[in-house]
């Protein structure tokens, strides 16, 4: 018995559906971000798996390109929220429905 | 390589035991009632993650990942909270809970059944018999980090550069959207 590439993937499918079932329930705009983070250290997961099993280095590159995204995400996330917040009193994804038609 | 019952002690029981904690950790990030909760068990999560790209020969990123999410992201989250109010709970609704438990659990079990039905370990050992790996041939060093250090700064300079030119563009956003402008022209933004 060893681990192979499908425990990897397999684990990196639940933690994108938990990612996703958190994106979809919460209603608090800072735990959505949370939640993205966990779905995009999912696919992490997934390509580091494959590339080690291919022995291919560059599953390490992209993993490190999204890790670099994911920071710059954070930081205008965070911003975006912090305005928000200012403005409206109120980290509910609800109080962003003034489109609504 | 340490085998005890017959199977590898170390990669076998760190794959399930961290797999056990990271599972565990992202449930109690979609679920808690308590900001503040969700973030310390993300924080544990994101670490716990970090194992596994150890156990899988990326050290570089292992440590990228510790230093990025363990100490950066939740220590920008942490940050952030201190202007919010998280003493009070989180308003969740329960109008849509099936709805998305339904799609997530649908969706993790048609990945799960794909990748069990397509013996991806098959595959993997077909890409990497047929690959054309030039770049990765000619460097005949078995150091991963060393390797990806080559490859990033030959091949992927340009995703590289760019990754530092969304970096900086983050960083002013960052810093425009929470700082007040005392030289905006429009007086409305003077509530």
């Amino acid at each position: 018995m060893s681990i192979t590439l499908t425990h990897y993937l397999i684990l990196g499918s639940i933690l994108f559906a938990i990612g996703l079932y958190g994106m979809m329930k919460r209603k608090n705009i800072i735990l959505i971000l949370l939640s993205s983070e966990i779905m995009l250290n999912a696919i992490n997961v997934a390509l580091i798996g494959i590339g080690y099993h291919i022995g291919n280095i560059e599953g390490q590159i992209v993993a490190l390109f999204i890790l670099a995204i994911a920071a710059s995400e954070v930081a205008v996330g965070l911003g975006l929220v912090i305005a928000w917040y200012k403005k409206y009193k109120s980290l509910d994804i609800d109080s962003i429905a003034n489109l609504r038609g | 390589m340490e085998s005890i019952f017959g199977f590898d002690i170390f990669s076998v029981g760190g794959f399930y035991i961290f797999a056990a904690i990271s599972i565990g950790m992202s449930l109690i990030v979609v679920s808690s009632k308590n900001i503040l909760h969700a973030l310390s068990a993300m924080a544990l999560g994101m670490v716990s993650i970090s194992a596994f790209y150890f156990m899988l020969d990326a050290e570089f990123l292992g440590v990228v990942q510790l230093i990025v999410y363990g100490g950066a992201i939740v220590a920008l989250y942490a940050f952030a909270m201190m202007l919010f109010d998280s003493r009070e709970d989180i308003i969740e609704s329960r109008r849509n809970l099936y709805v998305a438990l339904l799609i997530s659990a649908g969706i993790a079990v048609a990945l799960a059944y794909t990748f069990i039905d397509a013996d991806m370990g098959a595959y993997a050992k077909y890409i990497s018999q047929n690959i054309d790996n030039l770049s990765q041939n000619d460097i005949p060093i078995n150091d991963t980090s060393k390797k990806l250090g080559l490859i990033l700064f030959t091949k992927y300079i340009v995703g590289f550069e760019l990754i530092g030119l969304l970096l900086l563009v983050a960083l002013v956003i960052g810093i425009g959207l929470i700082t007040k402008s005392k030289l905006s022209p429009n007086p409305r933004s003077k509530k």
